[in-house]
């Protein structure tokens, strides 16, 4: 629970930060724009019918569009975009509503004493339609605080990373304690909105300025951290892209990093958060300054690390072929190697370094009791089961090229497929729940559970040996890649798995088990 | 009536609605400083119509009018309606703002000093009979329906208009209230030198209140003239009938009491 609560005062301000700046700016852009929609009838439903269309874009997908649509900036700016979105329509539509549904006989009067178009505004039909515009106010605040914990994904520190990496570790007080915060906050705004909406219907100035107080301190505690702290690793990446390249060396011991900042991302699972925390450790060790952005999306992280928003992280050459490169066809774990590290160095500028020592390939699995029973070897014996099994994996394997090549090479169409996280299909296979899970071959749960991995006769699976990638800028510090390349060949499967168990099954957090790990392979 | 022309002149003025609907047709009419005219007729004859044309809340098709000899399409809009005074039925205050903030807007619009604007705000709310200290800083839902519409007079009033339009302000309101109410109507014209026109379907309250009456049917003008003129002199079937109403409603009631 200590170690939870040192990022507190990151996580907590970073969503207060995202969260407050979303809905002020919603209000900005929502207001005119309601007023603009009364003043036009046209334009209203086209106004109206837009932000509806926003509205019913899952927030997640809403999120992740921004990356790519703001050309791979990741961090603040697209959870903040796709934040303010979402926040315009409840504004939108209830400054709309207020405004058009003023007594007639009042606008009537405003005009016929000579009030021009803006006094009418400003003397009658805000000040009154302002309830109601408040009202939507309080609806937008609790969304965006909600779906603020979404932004994890993009590389927007909040309250989310306590939930994604808690899911992940099976860190159930850290999954409990984002929730818990998030929906204190959540209330915490919404009933701050509603002094003001109170004062401004019964005309209590005293109470709307005590909601306005508080709002201020609600804001300063969110900026607090970010003044205390020197590295804001929740801030936007993008300004500092270029950090690396225009780093000045000291001159000291050989791998003396001092000075240098770099940024060390990680995807969502427990593997990743203790190899990005094995890297930061060796980097700060040499002096270095790290910023550490864990929980992204895998493509967000490979578009960030081609316009050095993030320096280094680890990624598969098996996901490489088959995502990036589109390769259907697997081939050896060398060969495999060699083609990424040349098309991503011709492609992207990206440098790949020689492969850390272990695969974590998919693979299918199953309890040993089960596989007994049905006398299951290798993926081919499943065709030969009349029964009909079923197999669980996270939702983005089952639309991957690795998972249809497989697919179609056993004939596996008559399974059953049951997308579910990650975290929860290990669990699934031993209670039966699965007869067969897409397993990662370093997870200590196989062991732990029992289970066996199936042969893959047709070597359908391709390899997915572990390598380091360096973004275009990192590369160009001689210090920086001998210092990572010390990591090649350094860590097998056997570790791997166990270091995973740690986290997974044992409650070690991933920082304390890349402690050991720099130890042992030293 | 004055040597020097009316003070509101409306010459052949039609408005059609939506290219075909005749509201106003052609009605030409006059109203001298000082004078009280009532536009009478049932409903959708077209006299809130004629009315909302003087002070631009509605634009005449074609036609002209003229306040104190100017044409009002020469003037500026805002200007035009801040010199006229102007109470309807739905009154309208504006619930959010005190009595005295409700009657001090017009002069607070026209940048006035705040000291005159109380000062101004006081003598009205005196002059419609509300005692300014205690209503002054009520909000208007805590005013029965004839008060609101004594500040709505009193807000009409406070920039003092040479020309007030009355657009069945009493229609809402209870028969003592609207008695009372029309009794003061005709003191505050005593004090003012205010002209009034008022548009009306309540034929007593035409002939009570009106120095001339303009009878209107289906956007026309059928017949005008003083109350006296019209009883003396109808020129159709229809205004001796719509005149002879409230006789015979007392003939009625006689038959029933009898």
């Amino acid at each position: 629970m200590a170690e939870l609560l040192i990022n507190l005062p990151a996580y907590l301000s970073g969503h207060i930060i995202l969260s407050v700046s979303a809905i002020l700016s919603g209000l900005i852009i929502s207001i005119p724009l309601g007023i603009l929609a009364t003043r036009f009838s046209r334009m209203s439903s086209a106004i109206l019918g837009i932000a509806s269309v926003i509205q019913t874009i899952p927030s997640m997908a809403l999120l992740a569009l921004m990356v790519p649509l703001l050309g791979g900036v990741i961090g603040f700016w697209p959870a903040f975009i796709a934040l303010t979105l979402y926040s315009v329509l409840p504004i939108l539509r209830n400054t709309v509503i207020g405004i058009l549904e003023l007594d007639p006989s009042l606008i009537r009067s405003a005009n016929a004493m000579g009030m021009t178009q803006l006094q009418r505004l400003w003397i009658v039909e805000l000040p009154l339609a302002a309830p109601m515009i408040v009202g939507g106010l309080r609806i937008a605040a609790v969304w965006v605080v909600g779906t603020a914990t979404l932004a994890t994904p993009v590389g927007a520190a909040s309250l989310g990373n306590y939930i994604f990496s808690g899911l992940q570790t099976r860190n159930w007080a850290s999954v409990l304690l984002g929730c818990f915060l998030a929906a204190i906050l959540a209330i915490l705004l919404d009933q701050i909105i509603r002094l003001l909406e109170v004062s401004l219907k019964e005309g209590r100035k005293k109470v709307g300025w005590t909601a306005i107080l508080a709002l201020i301190f609600v804001v300063l505690g969110g900026l607090t951290p970010s003044f205390v702290q020197s590295n804001f690793s929740y801030a936007e990446s993008k300004i500092r892209q270029d950090n690396v390249s225009e780093r000045q060396f000291s001159n000291g011991r050989q791998d003396d990093l001092s000075g240098l900042t770099v940024i060390v991302g990680a995807k969502t699972f427990t593997e990743q958060f203790i190899l990005s925390n094995l890297i930061a450790g060796k980097l700060r060790n040499a002096g270095a300054n790290v910023e550490h952005i864990s929980n992204m999306g895998s493509t967000i992280l490979f578009d960030a690390l081609t316009l050095n928003s993030v320096d280094v992280y680890v990624d598969y050459t098996g996901t490489i072929w088959a995502t990036i490169m589109e390769r259907e066809e697997p081939i050896g774990r060398m060969a495999m190697y060699i083609e990424v590290a040349h098309y991503l160095r011709d492609t992207y500028g990206i440098l790949t370094l020689p492969p850390l020592g272990f695969q974590n390939a998919y693979s299918l699995a199953m309890t040993r009791n089960r596989a007994e029973e049905l006398n299951i070897k290798s993926i081919s014996d499943l065709g030969l089961v009349t029964s009909n099994l079923s197999i669980g994996g996270d939702p983005e394997f089952f639309a991957r090229q690795e998972w249809i090549r497989v697919r179609d090479l056993y004939g596996l169409d008559f399974l059953s497929t049951r997308s579910m996280d990650s975290t929860f299909m290990y669990d699934a296979v031993r209670d039966g729940n699965v007869d067969l899970i897409t397993a990662y071959t370093t997870d200590g749960r196989i062991s732990a559970f029992d289970l066996v991995v199936l042969e893959d006769p047709k070597a359908a699976f391709p390899p997915y040996d572990a390598i380091l990638l360096l973004s275009p800028n990192a590369q160009k510090h001689p210090k920086l890649v001998r210092l990572l390349s010390s990591l090649s060949n350094s860590i097998d499967e056997e570790l791997m798995r166990e270091s995973n168990k740690k986290v997974d099954l044992d409650g070690l957090s991933p920082s304390a088990v890349a402690g050991v790990l720099i130890d042992k392979i030293k | 009536m004055q040597s020097d022309g009316p003070l509101l002149h409306l010459n052949k003025v039609s408005k059609i609605f939506d290219g075909r609907i005749r509201a106003v047709d052609e009605v030409t009419l006059d109203v001298a400083k000082g004078e009280i005219v009532a536009l009478l007729g049932e409903s959708g004859c077209g006299k809130s119509t004629t009315l909302s044309l003087i002070n631009r809340l509605i634009e005449t098709t074609s036609g002209r009018i003229e306040l104190d000899g100017q044409d009002i399409q020469g003037v500026d809009l805002i200007e035009l309606r801040r010199s006229i005074g102007y109470a309807f039925q739905g009154i309208g205050l504006f619930p959010h703002m005190t009595v005295e903030e409700n009657v001090g807007i017009a002069p607070k619009l026209s940048h006035w000093e705040s000291r005159e604007m109380k000062a101004r705000v006081d003598e009205l709310l005196s002059l419609v009979h509300l005692d300014p200290e205690t209503y002054k800083s009520r909000m208007p839902s805590q005013l029965s329906g004839g008060q609101q519409q004594r500040v709505g007079f009193a807000r009409a009033l406070a920039t003092s208009p040479q020309l007030l339009l009355l657009d069945e302000p009493f229609s809402a309101l209870d028969p003592i209230t609207r008695t009372n109410l029309q009794m003061e109507l005709l003191e505050i014209r005593k004090q003012l030198e205010l002209a009034i026109v008022i548009v009306t379907h309540d034929v007593t309250e035409a002939f009570l209140l009106a120095d001339r009456i303009y009878i209107l049917k289906e956007g026309r003008i059928l017949q005008s003239g003083t109350p006296r003129n019209l009883v003396s002199d109808p020129k159709s079937i229809y205004v001796k009938n719509l005149i002879e109403m409230p006789q015979k409603q007392v003939q009625k009631l006689r038959a029933v009491l009898d």
